[in-house]
């Protein structure tokens, strides 16, 4: 059997952690869940990620925040933002700085699918 | 032994000398002729001397001309005189006497001789004049204390007026007297005036008013009229006296403070109303966690039933889950209906035009940004209703803020948005929002109200729901219909007065 490509989550919202790891079990990937961005960087999977999936607001380090931290340690790991907040500006920014794509909670399965897709394509 | 008989003219001498007073006897013609032992004593001179008394200093040289005056006249007429003047003492000092002379006739009613007292009215005179002073000077302080000072019967009609009472009024005292004063008050106040100045005789105690006096040139001013009463040795009340202080300027200051409090309401208020697209914010955040939870349960759930064989265990969890996130969903929107539930209405007299108006000032940025043409149609003719302007300033928000979201994505055609008030019957006014958006259908219709139903992207289905609620604890109702053309009129129209509004509880259980 193929092994499973992991993919990270950073969400300060536990339901989001406890969902989603076996939603991407489901569709076959490795999932692994972190309270914040701070637990991800001190963590193992910062070098075996291959898709991360970030809230923006975070207390501590924010999702960008995360992002540009990556990016200064030239870790090119595809990311794909998840929000609660329907905040245009913030979506924008986060795509000019590289993100694959940033998802308005709710999102459905397959807007999830397909943003992973993408990352991993 | 006898005593020598004494001569007529002896005798007279002693019964004069026994007088206690000072007398004198003229001739016919009123030349000093006999006076008595008291007058020699008094003014230090002989006889001989006293009949010198118009040109001696006897009298004082500022009553010398009156007094001869009158005494020529009486001795040429023959009546009695009467006249009060200053005599010169011994000593040099003037006395005031009052001076008497009355003719003695004899049988045939020929003057023979003028007889004159002259009594010592010194003292009493000064006490008079000092009286006088001291009512001069009373009357001075009354009439220049920077006061308006009055006084009044029993029965409440006025008495007296001090002079700058009068000068402020421009009424003489005949024109002011009794209740000819009341013209001064300004009409407004004249009712409630009377009414504390009727209160004031009824407890028969000190008391105290405000009121607005008309100043002669038709300016009006605050003042504090005090009045307090004096009282006979039974208790009766025998007269009011009273004060009227001006207190305009202090009036004003307090009218300052008053609006300096408006304003300050005001922008709290207009605070809390911006705030509310920050709070739609936030519980749109809220609600989209649990939602997003519901959404990748569900997801799984189904991806789970579909493996071969179904993985019946973990289906059931992340159905369980699903529940749970569902009901947080809910546990928000419960929390969001306490919002706006728990307290009671604030009911309050509300112009729904200006309330209207101050949601359209605080959404012009919106409603310039989104490009929107805004005609509003506030009925001139609309009645004042009773309710709570900032929810129902929220709901007013709410349906502009959807027309808005409404007409975004139009672009062939202008952003019309119309907003109207209107008398709706003789106790309803009615307010309808209409846009040019992208309408409702009629399937929908109802749907709109419902929490989480929503045909925008970015909404979460929650402002008609509450905006709804609000409109029903007002006792009124809130719609939607089709445009003839193109978008949808939302209208609520509610009583005048919601009578037995009560408090939300009621209201936050029910299902609107």
């Amino acid at each position: 059997m193929r092994e499973r490509s992991l993919v990270s989550i950073v969400d300060d919202d536990e339901s989001v952690r406890e969902s989603l790891p076996d939603l991407l079990w489901q569709v076959g990937f490795a999932a692994q869940a972190f309270p914040s961005a701070e637990a991800f960087l001190g963590s193992e999977a910062v070098g075996k990620t291959r898709c991360l999936i970030v809230d923006i607001a975070m207390p501590g380090m924010s999702g960008p925040d995360l992002q540009l931290e990556l990016m200064r340690r030239r870790h090119h790991i595809p990311i794909v933002f998840i929000t609660a907040e329907c905040d245009e500006a913030a979506r924008r920014r986060v795509l000019a700085h590289g993100a694959v794509e940033c998802l308005f909670k709710p999102f459905s399965e397959t807007a999830l699918l397909d943003a992973l897709a993408a990352a991993l394509g | 032994m006898e005593a020598p008989l004494e001569s007529p003219a002896d005798e007279v001498t002693r019964i004069l000398d026994s007088i206690p007073g000072l007398v004198a006897l003229l001739t016919s013609t009123g030349d000093v002729d006999v006076v008595n032992r008291q007058v020699l004593e008094y003014f230090g001179q002989t006889l001989e001397e006293l009949k010198q008394w118009g040109t001696n200093d006897t009298i004082h040289s500022e009553d010398l001309p009156h007094v001869i005056d009158i005494f020529t006249r009486s001795i040429a007429s023959g009546s009695p005189y009467e006249i009060s003047q200053r005599f010169r003492r011994s000593d040099g000092v003037y006395r005031w006497f009052q001076n008497s002379g009355f003719p003695l006739r004899d049988a045939n009613g020929h003057i023979v001789r003028w007889c004159v007292l002259l009594t010592d009215i010194d003292e009493r005179t000064r006490a008079v004049d000092a009286l006088r002073a001291s009512e001069r000077n009373l009357k001075l302080i009354i009439d220049t204390i920077p006061a308006l000072a009055w006084s009044a019967r029993p029965d409440g009609s006025a008495e007296f007026f001090n002079q700058h009472y009068l000068d402020f009024m421009g009424l003489s005292a005949e024109q002011a007297a009794d209740w000819g004063w009341t013209v001064a008050v300004h009409p407004e106040d004249r009712n409630g005036l009377s009414a504390t100045w009727q209160r004031i005789m009824a407890s028969a105690e000190l008391g105290e008013a405000e009121a607005r006096l008309r100043r002669y040139d038709g300016e009006y001013r605050w003042f504090l009229v005090r009045a307090n009463p004096l009282r006979d040795e039974e208790g009766e009340i025998v007269k009011w006296y009273g004060i009227n202080t001006d207190i305009e300027d202090r009036k004003r200051a307090e009218v300052a403070e008053q609006a300096l409090n408006r304003a300050r309401a005001e922008l709290a208020h207009v605070t809390r109303v911006a705030t509310l697209s920050a709070l739609t914010a936030s519980i749109a955040h809220e609600v989209n966690q649990p939602l997003s939870g519901i959404i990748t349960n569900a997801s799984t759930c189904l991806r789970m039933l579909d493996d071969n064989p179904p993985n019946v265990d973990g289906a059931r969890e992340t159905a369980r889950r699903t529940i749970r996130d569902g009901n947080r969903a809910s546990d928000v929107i419960t929390r969001l209906r306490a919002l706006f539930s728990k307290k009671e209405l604030t009911l309050e007299p509300l112009d729904l035009n200006e309330a209207t108006r101050e949601v359209l000032t605080l959404s012009l940025g919106d409603l310039q940004r989104g490009r929107v043409v805004l005609q509003s149609e506030l009925a001139s003719d609309l009645p004042t209703i009773t309710g709570d302007r900032i929810q129902l300033q929220q709901v007013i928000l709410n349906l502009l803020r959807n027309a808005l979201d409404a007409m975004a994505d139009v672009h062939d055609r202008p952003r019309h948005l119309l907003i109207r008030t209107e008398r709706e019957s003789a106790d309803r006014v009615r307010v309808s929002v209409r846009d040019a958006g992208v309408g409702v259908d009629r399937q929908s219709m109802n749907k709109l109200f419902d929490a989480f139903y929503t045909t925008k992207s970015d909404g979460m289905g929650i402002g008609l729901s509450v905006s709804r609620s609000i409109v029903a604890r007002h006792h009124g109702r809130l719609w939607v219909e089709p445009n003839d053309g193109p978008g949808a009129t939302f209208s609520f129209s509610i009583p005048r007065a919601p009578e037995g509004v009560t408090d939300a509880g009621g209201a936050g259980n029910t299902k609107v």
